[in-house]
C-alpha cells in the first residue's frame, strides 16, 4: 500500500515477476475463477444445509 | 444519541478532514488533482473501488432487504469476480497505455470525438442526478430515524465532503475512502456482534441458523431459469457479470480510481482485491439483516419501519385499518415468540421440535403478509409506493444498540454515503474539465488555469449534488425514475467499449449509432416487458455489438493499440 514516488521507477508491469504467491497473472485470474465457484458452491450447501423449510 | 456518541461522531469527522489535508499536500497540477500524479499502489486504491461502490443505501438497504427476503441478493454479486478478471485483462490494458483521464477520453482515440462527447455527456447527466440521491436517501432515513432536520444533515454531508474533495482532489478522496472503508468493516463486524449479543441467553449460533432456515432466509441460489425472477444464479453471473463491467469498466467514478495507480499491476491488483472481498462482504452485510431477522423473533419489531408513513397512515381515514392490522401483528408475534422459545427448548432436550417448526413457520408466512397488507394500505393512502426496506437497520441502531456504537454505526452510514459523493465529484469534474471544457472551449490553457477551474467544477457539481438532495424530497416518485435512468444505458455504454477493445474494424459510426441503438432497445425492453433489469446490460451491448460490427466498413480510425498482457 505504499505510495512512495520513488518506488514507480521501477517497471513492475507486465511481462515477468511473481505476483505475489502467484507466479503469473494467468494463476491469479484461475484462482479468482476457482474461487468464485467455491463461494457459488458454499453458498449453496448453506442454502441446503440451513433450509428448515420443510421437516 | 449520548455524549459518548457525539464525541465518536466528532472524532471521525476531524480525524477525516484532518487526513484528506495531510494527503492533499502531495497533488501537483490537473494530473496530481484528478489522477494523483499516477502514484498510488494496489491496497488504497483497492479499497476506494470498494468504498466507492458501496454508497449508505448498499450499507442499510441490503440489511433491510435481507430482513424482508434473505440472502438471495448475493446472487447478483457473483459475477463481480470474473468481471474483474477481464477488467484486468481486456479493460486495464488500453486504459492504461492511452495515458487517459477519462474513460471516455480513450473512445476518442479509438473512434471519434462524437462518440466521446455522447458518452461522456450519458455518464454527467446519470451520475450528477444519481450523486443527489446518494446525499438525499441516507439524510431522509436518518432524519425520521434519528429526528435531525434533513436540510441540516444533507448539508453536514454534502459541505464536508466538498470542501475535501476540492481541497485535496482524488489522493484526498481515496485516502479519506480508506479510512470509510475500514470504518465500514468495522461497523460490520460490530453490528453482527452487537446482534448476537443483544439475542437471550440460550439462543446459540446452531438455534440461530435454524430459525432462519425455517423462512429459509439463507437460501442464497436458486436456479430458476424464470427471466422475470429478479434474483437467480444465471442473472446473478451472467447479468451480474454484465453490470459489474459495465460499472467497473465504464463508469469514469470507478474507472478514474485504478487510473491513479502507479503502474498497471497495482491497477490489475487493485481489482483483484475487490474480487476477492467483495462477495464475502455482501454476505456479511446481508448476514445482518438474516440476525436482525431472528432477533425479531424474540423482541416485537414495528408492523412497519418507517415511522414518518406509520404516521401520516394512523391520522388518514384508514387509521384504524392499519390499527387492526399493528393488533394482529402483534398477537401473531407474540405467538411466534412462545413457540420460538418452546422451539429453543425441544431442540436444547432433544426432543421432538418439527411440531413447533411447523406453528413458527405459519406465523412467520402470517407476518409477513401482514407487512405486505400494511404497505399496500400506506401505498393507497399515500398514492405513492412505500418501501421501509432502508427503515429496518437504522430503527434497530436507534432502539437497541448500546451509547458509543451507535454514534460508531451512524459514523458508518455517513462515511458510506460520502465515500460515494467524492468519489463522484471528483469523477463529474474530471468528465468536465478533460471531455468538454479542455476538449472543446478552451483546449490551449496552461495546468494552473486547469487546475483553478477543476477546483470550480468539483464545487458546481458539490452544489448540483446538494442542491438536488435538497429538492428531491418535493420529486415524490420521480426519484424513481431518476433512479433507473442509468440503468437503461449503462449496458449501450459497455457495449461500446467492448466493441472498441474486440471488433478491430469498428468504426465511429458503428459506435455511435450503436449506442443509440441499444440505449432505445433496453428503454422498449423496460416498458414493454417483464424482464429482470439485471438482463438490460447484457441486452444493450449486444445491441450495440451487433450494431457496430453491421456498420463496420474498413480498418479502425483510432490510435490506440491493442491489449497484450
Amino acid at each position: 500500500m505504499t505510495d512512495d514516488p520513488r518506488v514507480a521507477a521501477a517497471d513492475e508491469d507486465e511481462g515477468g515477476g511473481r505476483i505475489g504467491i502467484f507466479p503469473t497473472w494467468r494463476a491469479v485470474y484461475i484462482t479468482v475463477l476457482i474461487y468464485t465457484a467455491a463461494l457459488t458452491v458454499a453458498l449453496y450447501a448453506m442454502s441446503r444445509l440451513l433450509d428448515h423449510s420443510s421437516g | 444519541m449520548t455524549g459518548l456518541d457525539w464525541t465518536v461522531f466528532a472524532v471521525y469527522f476531524s480525524g477525516v478532514i484532518g487526513f484528506a489535508y495531510y494527503q492533499s499536500r502531495k497533488n501537483v497540477g490537473v494530473e496530481g488533482f484528478f489522477l494523483a500524479n499516477r502514484r498510488l499502489g494496489w491496497g488504497a486504491i483497492g479499497l476506494s473501488v470498494m468504498a466507492t461502490q458501496a454508497s449508505a443505501i448498499t450499507y442499510i438497504g441490503t440489511t433491510g432487504q435481507a430482513f424482508d427476503d434473505g440472502m438471495e441478493f448475493v446472487q447478483v454479486y457473483l459475477g463481480l469476480p470474473i468481471a474483474m478478471v477481464i477488467l484486468c485483462i481486456l479493460f486495464v490494458p488500453y486504459f492504461f497505455r492511452s495515458k487517459v483521464f477519462t474513460a471516455y477520453e480513450f473512445l476518442e482515440q479509438r473512434f471519434d470525438g462524437r462518440t466521446r462527447a455522447l458518452t461522456s455527456a450519458l455518464f454527467l447527466v446519470s451520475r450528477g442526478l444519481a450523486s443527489g440521491l446518494a446525499l438525499y436517501a441516507p439524510a431522509i432515513v436518518l432524519s425520521v430515524i434519528m429526528g435531525w432536520d434533513e436540510t441540516i444533515t444533507i448539508l453536514i454531508m454534502g459541505i464536508i465532503t466538498v470542501a475535501y474533495t476540492m481541497m485535496g482532489g482524488i489522493t484526498a478522496v481515496i485516502w479519506t475512502d480508506v479510512i470509510q472503508m475500514l470504518m465500514m468493516f468495522v461497523g460490520i463486524g460490530v453490528a453482527l456482534v452487537a446482534l448476537f449479543g443483544a439475542l437471550p441467553a440460550e439462543v446459540g449460533v446452531t438455534d440461530v441458523a435454524f430459525i432462519g432456515g425455517i423462512s429459509e432466509m439463507w437460501n442464497s441460489i436458486d436456479f430458476s431459469l424464470d427471466p422475470t425472477n429478479t434474483y437467480t444464479i444465471w442473472s446473478g453471473i451472467i447479468g451480474g457479470l454484465f453490470l459489474a463491467l459495465a460499472y467497473f469498466g465504464t463508469d469514469q467514478t470507478q474507472v478514474q480510481r485504478y487510473l491513479t495507480a502507479r503502474s498497471m499491476r497495482q491497477s490489475r491488483l487493485s481489482l483483484i482485491f475487490n474480487a476477492f472481498l467483495k462477495v464475502p462482504m455482501q454476505v456479511f452485510i446481508l448476514s445482518i439483516g438474516v440476525l436482525l431477522y431472528v432477533f425479531y423473533h424474540f423482541e416485537r419489531p414495528p408492523l412497519v419501519f418507517n415511522p414518518a408513513e406509520v404516521a401520516q397512515v394512523q391520522t388518514s381515514e384508514r387509521g384504524e385499518e392499519f390499527g387492526a392490522l399493528e393488533a394482529r401483528h402483534a398477537e401473531a408475534h407474540d405467538a411466534r415468540r412462545t413457540a420460538t422459545l418452546e422451539l429453543l427448548d425441544a431442540r436444547h432436550t432433544a426432543r421432538d421440535a418439527e411440531p413447533i417448526r411447523a406453528r413458527i413457520a405459519a406465523y412467520d408466512a402470517e407476518l409477513s403478509g401482514l407487512r405486505t397488507e400494511a404497505r399496500d394500505l400506506i401505498t393507497d393512502v399515500r398514492g405513492a409506493s412505500s418501501n421501509d426496506v432502508n427503515y429496518v437497520f437504522p430503527s434497530y441502531l436507534i432502539n437497541y444498540v448500546p451509547a458509543g456504537i451507535l454514534g460508531l454505526l451512524i459514523a458508518v452510514i455517513f462515511a458510506a454515503a460520502m465515500s460515494s459523493l467524492d468519489s463522484a465529484l471528483t469523477a463529474l469534474s474530471s468528465a468536465t474539465v478533460i471531455d468538454f471544457y479542455g476538449r472543446y472551449f478552451r483546449p490551449d490553457e496552461d495546468d494552473e488555469h486547469y487546475l483553478r477551474v477543476s477546483r470550480v467544477t468539483t464545487l458546481a457539481w458539490g452544489v448540483f449534488a446538494v442542491g438536488g438532495a435538497l429538492y428531491a424530497g418535493r420529486l415524490g416518485s420521480l426519484i424513481e425514475a431518476v433512479n433507473q435512468i442509468g440503468s437503461l444505458f449503462y449496458g449501450s455504454l459497455l457495449g461500446v467499449f467492448l466493441l472498441a477493445f474486440l471488433v478491430r474494424r469498428a468504426n465511429g459510426r458503428g459506435a455511435f449509432y450503436g449506442l443509440i441503438g441499444g440505449m432505445l432497445t433496453v428503454a422498449a425492453v423496460s416498458a414493454l416487458t417483464d424482464v429482470s433489469w439485471l438482463w438490460y446490460n447484457v441486452i444493450g451491448s449486444a445491441v450495440v455489438l451487433a450494431v457496430g460490427l453491421a456498420l463496420r466498413d474498413g480498418p479502425a480510425s483510432g490510435t490506440a493499440e491493442p491489449a497484450t498482457g
